[in-house]
């Protein structure tokens, strides 16, 4: 890893850049995780197990370090002025209820739940997709789905 | 909970399998699958294209990961910086031949030939001080990149890239543990002025060893010992100690030609 530190920042700190902007809706933000991500990777190379590939690694790390931020008070209060308007995938208009769901995944779901809902519903990747992210199978990623529409409904609720 | 109406068609392949392919990390089945789709799909390669243009934006601000560190005004950490660092010290024979250092002039003039647009008067410099390199092969020259793969006779060029008047010196080490100065030739370094893209008037042909090359774009605020500096890295593996300067450090992986 230490030899190949630019050869794999060239290779992924792009992908990694475009999905930490996207959660996170904002460029200096975005740069920072890329930075913290393969500094990291850098300093410690075995966290990477290379029982998937190195891009399924970085989607998992990338989302942790987006919520991680997301959570970070001070953070978001900056979004909160900012409307978080990057939030929402940029391929589709998403639906009022989507918005919704995803802004308390991003802010206040517990991590697992906001985890799942991010995989399916910002990078609308497959079930199949996400259990190869969280190592775990498909039944469970439904399972989470699940568990995490029916705290949306309640968080609703109690507002 | 249902799926968001914008979820790709289910033929298509979701953004991780798409950015694995991109990777080259997929199996050759999968990745023929997908080769096959894109082909195929209008969406998939608008994606593909998309992708490629967010890459080369972002790749264009920070080249290498010491430069996003400098974006972000955060230290690169210190080894990729100072190369060679973990390398177990080896026989320095330089295998540099004096006939490729002939030829680099011959080289030099047809990259130039080739590269009209080079230097871009008045461009901002961005992050710290570095090089750009170009890459001649089979009479294409494509701007190189770390990390890129060459191959023996390839044809390297330079241009360098500071926001203030700095001695540079261009050194490099090979997959036997020789090293070389490549710029300058012989002497001490003189200061070169600020400027954006600006060429090194010289090239450099590589040789017949293989495996990985790793050049180094030494930027200091004085004069510094090249013979010095070479000797060190030849002998070590590492380079010597350069209070304040800045190093760029280009990998380069040299395979058979084919």
């Amino acid at each position: 890893m230490t030899g190949g530190i630019d050869a794999l920042y060239r290779q992924h700190a792009p992908a990694v850049f475009r999905r930490a902007r996207r959660l996170l809706g904002h460029d200096a933000d975005a740069h920072e995780v890329v930075h913290d991500l393969f500094l990291s990777l850098f300093e410690r190379p075995e966290q990477y197990s290379r029982s998937s590939s190195m891009t399924t690694f970085l989607y998992a790390a990338t989302t942790n370090a987006c919520l991680t931020r997301l959570r970070n008070a001070r953070t978001r209060q900056r979004l909160a002025q900012e409307n978080i308007a990057a939030v929402a995938p940029t391929s589709a208009v998403p639906s009022p209820e989507h918005v919704a769901l995803l802004r308390d995944a991003l802010e206040r779901m517990p991590e697992d739940l906001a985890q799942v809902v991010i995989y399916v519903h910002l990078d609308e990747l497959t079930h199949e997709d996400v259990a190869r992210i969280l190592g775990c199978s498909r039944r469970h990623v439904g399972d989470l789905l699940e568990r995490a529409a029916t705290w949306a409904r309640k968080a609703e609720a109690a507002q | 909970m249902t799926e968001p109406t914008s979820n790709p068609p289910p033929s298509c392949p979701s953004d991780l399998a798409f950015d694995e392919w991109l990777a080259a990390e997929l199996t050759p089945e999968r990745a023929r699958e997908i080769d096959a789709h894109v082909r195929d799909c209008a969406r998939c390669r608008d994606r593909r294209a998309a992708r490629e243009r967010e890459q080369a934006a972002f790749l264009a601000a920070a080249p290498t990961f010491a430069d996003h560190a400098a974006l972000v005004g955060r230290p690169a950490p210190a080894p990729v910086v100072g190369a060679g660092t973990r390398r177990r010290p080896r026989r320095a024979a330089w295998r540099w031949s004096g006939a490729a250092v002939a030829a680099a002039a011959v080289a030099a003039a047809a990259i130039l030939v080739l590269r009209p647009t080079l230097d871009e008067g008045g461009e901002r410099v961005k992050g710290p001080p570095h090089l750009t390199m170009f890459v001649q092969h089979d009479g294409q020259v494509r701007r190189g990149m770390s990390g890129d793969r060459v191959q023996p006779g390839d044809k390297l060029q330079f241009a360098y890239s500071t926001s203030d008047a700095r001695h540079l010196a261009i050194v490099g080490r090979d997959a036997r543990g020789a090293a070389a100065r490549y710029f300058p030739l012989t002497g001490p370094t003189t200061a070169l002025a600020a400027g954006a893209r600006v060429s090194l008037d010289f090239a450099v042909q590589l040789d017949d060893v293989l495996g990985r090359e790793v050049m180094y774009g030494l930027f200091c605020p004085a004069t510094i010992d090249v013979d010095a500096v070479v000797g060190a890295l030849g002998k070590t593996g590492q380079l010597p100690a350069l209070p304040r300067c800045t190093v760029n450090r280009i990998v380069l992986e040299k395979e058979p030609t084919r």
